[in-house]
């Protein structure tokens, strides 16, 4: 049962910074998504 | 500096005259705050413990607040008189103790009405001949007029006025109301580990510091 | 990338490592509260850490409204993001601690209470942000929102002196008031925490930034 809670807290700080890091990486992916639309329209 | 405190002063008086031809917003926060008081008395169950009642005390100013403060500004920004009072030759901090004093006005006009209903229907009762409490109360009020004020202020350029104005009002308020929840509970069932008078200290305190960030960088609201 | 970036992601690595091993390795059980103590080197750091973010935040907050410069405000908001990132994770292992110690996850102790109130008073400020929409009536109203925000930050810090509470004091003026082993663990983990939020202030900057950018594209081109 203590390994679990010890694990758990882990499991939270780390889970944390990554949840983090995932949400710039998606936010990132979106800004390049829409530069490349931008570009495509002032291309055509 | 005198003059701008008679300034102030004016914008105070301009607002209070303006609120006698509108009685029915003062009744109207009165009305909130039984509201809340019938609310948390089905919460808990009728009967309440003096010491929950006296603090229920500012639980529901404070609420009264979130709901009587937000026009403070927002009016000036509805009639469009924000523009006039920013270019007045007047410096900004003064529009903003004006402003102190007229939702203290209000809020106090409010609370001579609520604080013998509260003590009637939560069943405590504060004494009447304590200086203590009519500092706490004065005190109390001023430091959410202040911060009130100053929410106003901010919520003007937000596009939600309405949702938005309690988030700007309580972070700022809660440290007052934490207080204030303390002294008045003090004064009902005795002081517990510190001192009323420190905790009176620590309130003034606050009000000191908000009074004065406020009214520093208030002019940055007024500019833009 | 750029040599000092490098030089800066290695170094967090090894320390990170370092500081994996120490928490749950080197640091021996505490006397009294056994292996729980595992679970402090992964609290008081992210606390302390969320305090300097929002501590950054109300310094940008001040030099926004002096040099009016929007890409102060930006960092200022991303160390807001990170200041609640941090929160939640001291709130969250908080929680455990007490579960594990007191028996119950939450008792509305002081500490707890006023770092709740601190977690609320930036998540209002994050979505007092978002409701605004001119970017520099923005800058300019969510400046004055950090400093007059700030207050609550203090209150938090000296809850636990003001009142009596459950939680440990364990920075005093006289100094750590723990052992050698878990002095030191406590030190590797403040650095790896910290350069962690550097690391992590630096990307949000630059996501952020660039999002800022293409806005202001758009705006010109429509």
């Amino acid at each position: 049962m203590q390994q679990l809670e010890l694990f758990t807290v882990a499991i939270i700080l780390w889970g944390g910074i990554l949840v983090f890091l995932f949400y710039l990486f998606i936010k990132m992916m979106r800004i390049q998504t829409t530069v490349e639309r931008l570009v495509q329209q002032d291309e055509e | 500096m005198t003059s701008s405190f008679k300034a102030a002063l004016v914008i105070a008086a301009k607002d209070i005259r303006s609120q006698f031809r509108k009685p029915f917003e003062v009744f109207a926060m009165f009305l909130f705050a039984l509201i809340a008081i019938l609310a948390f008395a089905f919460g808990m169950g009728g009967v309440v413990d003096p010491e929950i009642g006296s603090a229920m005390v500012w639980v529901i100013i404070f609420l009264t607040g979130m709901f009587g403060f937000a026009p403070i500004f927002l009016s000036e920004v509805e009639t469009g008189t924000l523009r006039g009072i920013s270019i007045a030759p007047i410096p900004a901090w003064a529009v903003y103790i004006g402003k102190v004093i007229y939702g203290f006005f209000m809020m106090g006009v409010v609370e001579i009405f609520l604080l013998p209903m509260t003590m009637l229907l939560f069943g405590f009762a504060f004494d009447p001949f304590d200086p203590f409490l009519y500092a706490i109360f004065v005190v109390g009020t001023l430091d959410l007029a202040a911060v009130g004020s100053m929410a106003s202020a901010l919520t003007m350029p937000s596009e939600s006025k309405a949702t938005i104005f309690p988030l700007v009002y309580f972070p700022t308020a809660t440290s007052a109301i934490i207080l204030l929840i303390e002294l008045t509970r003090g004064l009902v069932v005795g002081p517990g580990l510190i001192t009323l008078g420190f905790l009176l200290q620590l309130l003034i305190g606050h009000l000191i510091a908000m009074i004065t960030i406020s009214a520093v960088i208030f002019q940055y609201a007024l500019t833009s | 990338m750029r040599p000092h970036r490098i030089v800066l992601y290695l170094i967090t690595a090894i320390i990170g490592v370092l500081y994996i091993y120490m928490t749950w390795i080197y640091a021996p059980p505490e006397a009294t509260l056994g292996e729980s103590i595992r679970i402090f080197f992964q609290h008081v750091a992210p606390a302390l850490t969320a305090y300097t973010a929002f501590g950054v935040t109300l310094i940008c907050g001040i030099l926004y409204l002096w040099r009016q410069d929007i890409r102060i405000d930006v960092l200022g908001g991303a160390s807001i993001k990170l200041g609640l990132l941090f929160t939640t994770i001291t709130l969250l292992t908080g929680m455990q601690w007490a579960d594990a110690t007191w028996g119950v996850p939450w008792n509305w102790d002081p500490r707890e209470t006023t770092t709740l109130i601190l977690w609320i008073a930036y998540a209002c400020l994050w979505v007092y942000r978002a409701s605004v929409n001119d970017r520099e009536v923005k800058a300019q109203f969510g400046s004055i929102f950090s400093i007059v925000a700030f207050p609550a930050v203090v209150l938090s810090y000296l809850s636990i002196h003001i009142w009596n509470t459950l939680h440990p004091i364990v920075i005093t003026p006289t100094g750590l008031q723990m052992g050698i082993e878990h002095g030191l663990t406590m030190m590797v983990s403040m650095i790896t925490i910290l350069l962690l939020y550097v690391i992590l202030l630096e990307l949000t900057y630059r996501v952020d930034s660039s999002e800022e950018m293409l806005l202001e594209y758009r705006m010109t081109r429509s």
